[in-house]
């Protein structure tokens, strides 16, 4: 190589004199190097391709680096870059036509080793070339002519003159899928040569759209995949059960998502996955869920929760799919809870209906918890299916008050106070789905008045926890009235301590009432309590004496109220006396009434009309006490007519010859179960018993007046939605009896429509 | 260090037009692109770890190798970074060498 050197020492540029104060620079024109004329560029360019040719024939070692790149230097400095640029450019050209004729001619069973092996040469020796030789070229030549770097003019020729020939692509495309396609039958194949020309054609493609892995590649294997598992997965899926399917399914997944790791492309992996799962999850999904024999209703129905769990872990890989399946599990709980409401029908057991309620929520609990990884859409789901079918069934809550009646009442009994506790927030749990809270709060309250008048209850800290979490359920407003009635027997139990004290004192003062009868009075707010509404029976003259005694005693301390007696509620002790036997007998106060008309009479009877002439009591009530009385095992009064109903005109007389082993006899009332299954139909068929269609209409009519006192003037439609949304804790009112209320304030001149949109409403000051 | 050090050596051997041979350490040698080409081929320079460079005097060398220290020492520094003093008339030299060596 004999080119001038450029960096000979001889000073090209001069400096100013050094003496001179300011230092000057006088910069003369470079002068350039001798020119290298096109003769001895192409001889140096005929020692580079040399080179280039030792380089393809393994013998780089003995090459010098810095010579070849300074030849290159020089050649592209003195403006031949050029020659350069195309001498490679054929040069690479020819010898991969050579390699590509060679591989060509391989066998199948090797044209992708032979390729790929092409390929690696390839890239190794451009990667050499472009180092040594072409690198000035690259950074320099090229740039400035808008060239393609040297290695994409080898990748091209790599693409023109290997991969493009038909009896190379067409084979190796062909033998390449054909690879995957036995691996996906279970075969082994050599994945480190799919792998190797799977990067072969990543590089020589460029990225993209376009690219040849994309175009040659990835678009027919995507294709083929896509038919592979459609027809697998119907194939499969009318063979198995869905629990197989779905552990076959899995192991596909499992297989591609390794296939990717192995040597698919990373951009490939969701694509395929897209496919795979869309061909085995999304499209079977549906016939999945609702397989015959072992889709989601047996797994339930049969508790299989391990499938369930692989049937949704499977499914959220898409998913819409879950839905299908959150779906299912919602429709099943929907059918068994109507199920439910259906045998409670026939067997008229609100507490075993209640029992059954919970029992299935533990059961779906679990489902959620366990089978859907404790999913919030899942739980939310199984929630709605409850609330729909026992909301569907208007009398669940009055199920649910006859529940939690039967645990205060002795289902509680000898329970701690924890598992107490648990017990009455699974109640509470049930309570919650109730849309028509109201209705459970009048059948409540009904019970818990029974309850507390009669001392019926377990304990009245279970009796308190409850309207505890009631409250912390719905609120002040919900409890107010439940939490007065307790209030009331508080006071009253001090009042009649008071009463006590005082009537002791009078005693002791001589002043005696003589007839000896001990009163008892709980005094209840009017408007707590569920009202009776019936009317006041004759009492005794002894007891109208000493409730006109506590009447009196009780208007001194609070003057201004008014007291009306409950005679349908309470209970009374008698002493009697059987032919020498004395029993205290234990009644209510309808039947003390009945037996103090008896008092004295001996075996004169007494007819069912005169009874109920004297005493004032209601015919049904009435009926009921005397049966009572009439029972074999506590027969006090002795009927004329047989057994057991009691005729129009029946006669009584006291049966003198009653005995019991105990001494005090407590009298049972025969349930009144003609009576309680009229009313009972009554609030099954309207939905809601009278006394809450009352409230319901009071709360109407107060939350449309506060809405429309804050707003002003509101569309109908909001008015309805924010009644709604106000007054959901307490129930669902339905938009009819909204209207009417709202007409019915219109009448009464609350609110007035809009003269010109009659659909707005404004209220009226 | 002997002159024929192996590729695997901390040093490499750069030999200007004049003969003289100047030895540096690889990282600092690798600070020109084109050395650091070399260096990696799998070529002559890379086994004997000797660059010769027929067509750069010894004070032009000497100063781009003095460059080469330079600019490891004061990349991503934080401390405050002297000028590097290039003398006027070495100035174009140095740029052609500077160009060739990819600096």
């Amino acid at each position: 190589m004999s080119s001038a050197s450029s960096f000979g020492g001889r000073g090209s540029s001069n400096v100013g004199s050094s003496n001179s104060a300011k230092k000057k620079f006088v910069i003369k024109p470079y002068r350039s190097a001798p020119q290298v004329d096109r003769a001895s560029a192409l001889e140096t360019w005929s020692n580079l391709r040399r080179a280039i040719e030792e380089i393809y024939n393994q013998d780089a070692s003995l090459l010098s680096f810095e010579e070849l790149y300074r030849s290159a230097y020089n050649l592209v400095l003195h403006k031949h870059g050029e020659v350069l640029y195309t001498g490679v450019q054929s040069c690479v050209e020819s010898h991969l036509t050579g390699v590509g004729e060679t591989v060509s001619k391989s066998l199948d069973a090797s044209v992708m080793k032979n390729v790929s092996a092409a390929w690696e040469d390839h890239d190794l020796k451009m990667t050499m070339v472009r180092d040594s030789i072409c690198m000035y070229m690259d950074r320099t030549y090229v740039k400035q002519q808008k060239k393609k770097p040297i290695h994409e003019v080898g990748l091209q020729a790599f693409r023109e003159k290997i991969w493009e020939r038909k009896d190379v692509r067409g084979r190796v495309e062909r033998v390449l899928l054909g690879e995957v396609a036995r691996e996906r039958e279970g075969e082994l194949v050599e994945k480190d040569i799919i792998r190797s020309v799977l990067v072969m054609l990543i590089k020589i493609g460029g990225r993209g759209e376009g690219g040849v892995y994309e175009k040659d590649f990835e678009e027919m294997f995507l294709e083929g995949t896509k038919e592979f598992y459609r027809r697998e997965s119907q194939e499969y899926l009318t063979k198995n059960s869905a629990p197989d399917y779905v552990r076959k399914a899995e192991e596909r997944l499992l297989h591609e998502r390794n296939r990717i790791a192995n040597y698919l492309h990373l951009t490939t992996g969701p694509k395929l996955m897209g496919i795979v799962e869309n061909e085995l999850i999304t499209t079977h999904a549906r016939a999945l869920v609702e397989m015959d024999n072992s889709g989601v209703v047996t797994m339930l129905e049969n508790d299989k929760v391990t499938e369930l769990m692989n049937m949704y872990n499977l499914f959220k890989l898409v998913p819409s799919t879950v839905d299908i399946l959150r779906d299912a599990v919602c429709d099943h709980v929907k059918r068994k809870g109507k199920q439910l409401v259906q045998d409670q029908e026939r067997v008229k057991d609100p507490i075993k209906f209640v029992r059954g309620v919970l029992d299935m929520r533990d059961r779906y609990d679990q489902v959620v918890e366990k089978a859907f990884d404790g999913e919030k859409k899942a739980g939310k789901k199984v929630k709605e299916a409850f609330e729909h079918f026992i909301n569907a069934d208007s009398r669940s809550a009055n199920y649910l008050a006859v529940y939690v009646d039967e645990l205060m009442r002795s289902g509680l009994k000898g329970c701690g106070e924890q598992e107490a506790d648990e017990r009455l927030d699974k109640a509470v749990t049930i309570f919650r789905y109730l849309q028509d809270k109201d209705v459970f709060e009048n059948f409540y309250k009904t019970s818990l008045a029974k309850r507390l008048l009669g001392g019926k209850s377990v304990s009245d800290e279970c009796e308190k926890s409850m309207v505890a979490k009631l409250k912390a359920e719905c609120g002040y407003q919900y409890t107010s009235k439940l939490e007065g009635m307790f209030n009331d027997m508080r006071i009253s139990k001090d009042t009649m301590k008071g009463y006590k004290d005082e009537m002791r004192g009078e005693k002791s003062t001589g002043e005696d009432d003589g007839d000896g009868v001990e009163i008892d009075v709980d005094v209840l707010t009017t408007g707590y309590w569920p009202s009776q509404g019936d009317p006041q029976c004759h009492l005794p003259e002894p007891v109208t004496n000493a409730i006109g005694k506590f009447e009196q005693y009780y208007l001194k301390t609070h003057s201004g109220r008014k007291l009306a007696w409950q005679t349908s509620l309470g209970t009374a002790e008698i002493k009697a006396c059987f032919e020498g036997r004395r029993h205290e007998l234990i009644v209510s106060t309808y039947q003390m009434c009945i037996l103090a008309l008896f008092d004295g009479r001996g075996d004169k009877p007494l007819t069912l009309p005169e009874i109920k002439q004297i005493s004032g009591i209601p015919n049904n009530e009435l009926r009921r006490h005397l049966i009572s009385l009439c029972t074999p095992k506590h027969k006090i009064l002795k009927k004329a007519s047989k057994g057991k109903a009691i005729s129009e005109d029946d006669s009584f007389t006291v049966n003198s010859s009653f005995t019991s082993k105990l001494k005090r006899v407590k009298v049972p009332l025969v349930s009144m179960k003609e009576t309680s299954k009229g009313s009972d139909a009554a609030a099954g068929n309207g939905g809601v018993p009278k006394a809450v269609e009352e409230d319901r209409r009071h709360l109407l009519e107060a939350a449309i007046v506060r809405i429309m006192k804050a707003r002003k003037t509101l569309k109908h439609n909001d008015l309805i939605a924010e009644v709604s949304r106000q007054l959901s804790a307490r129930f669902a009112p339905d938009p009819q009896s909204v209207k009417k209320r709202i007409e019915s304030l219109i009448e009464r001149e609350y609110l007035e429509r809009n003269q010109d949109d009659r659909k707005v409403y404004s209220y009226l000051a | 260090m002997s002159a024929d050090a192996p590729s695997g050596a901390d040093f490499v051997k750069l030999v200007s037009a004049e003969g003289h041979e100047f030895f540096v350490t690889r990282k600092v040698a690798m600070v020109s692109g084109t050395i650091r080409a070399m260096l990696e081929s799998s070529m002559k320079e890379a086994n004997s770890g000797v660059i010769p460079f027929p067509e750069i005097s010894t004070a032009v060398l000497e100063k781009t190798i003095q460059y080469c220290h330079y600019k490891l020492r004061y990349t991503n520094s934080t401390t405050k970074i002297p000028e590097f003093k290039i003398e006027p008339d070495m100035a174009l030299e140095l740029l052609m060498s500077s160009n060739y060596l990819d600096l």
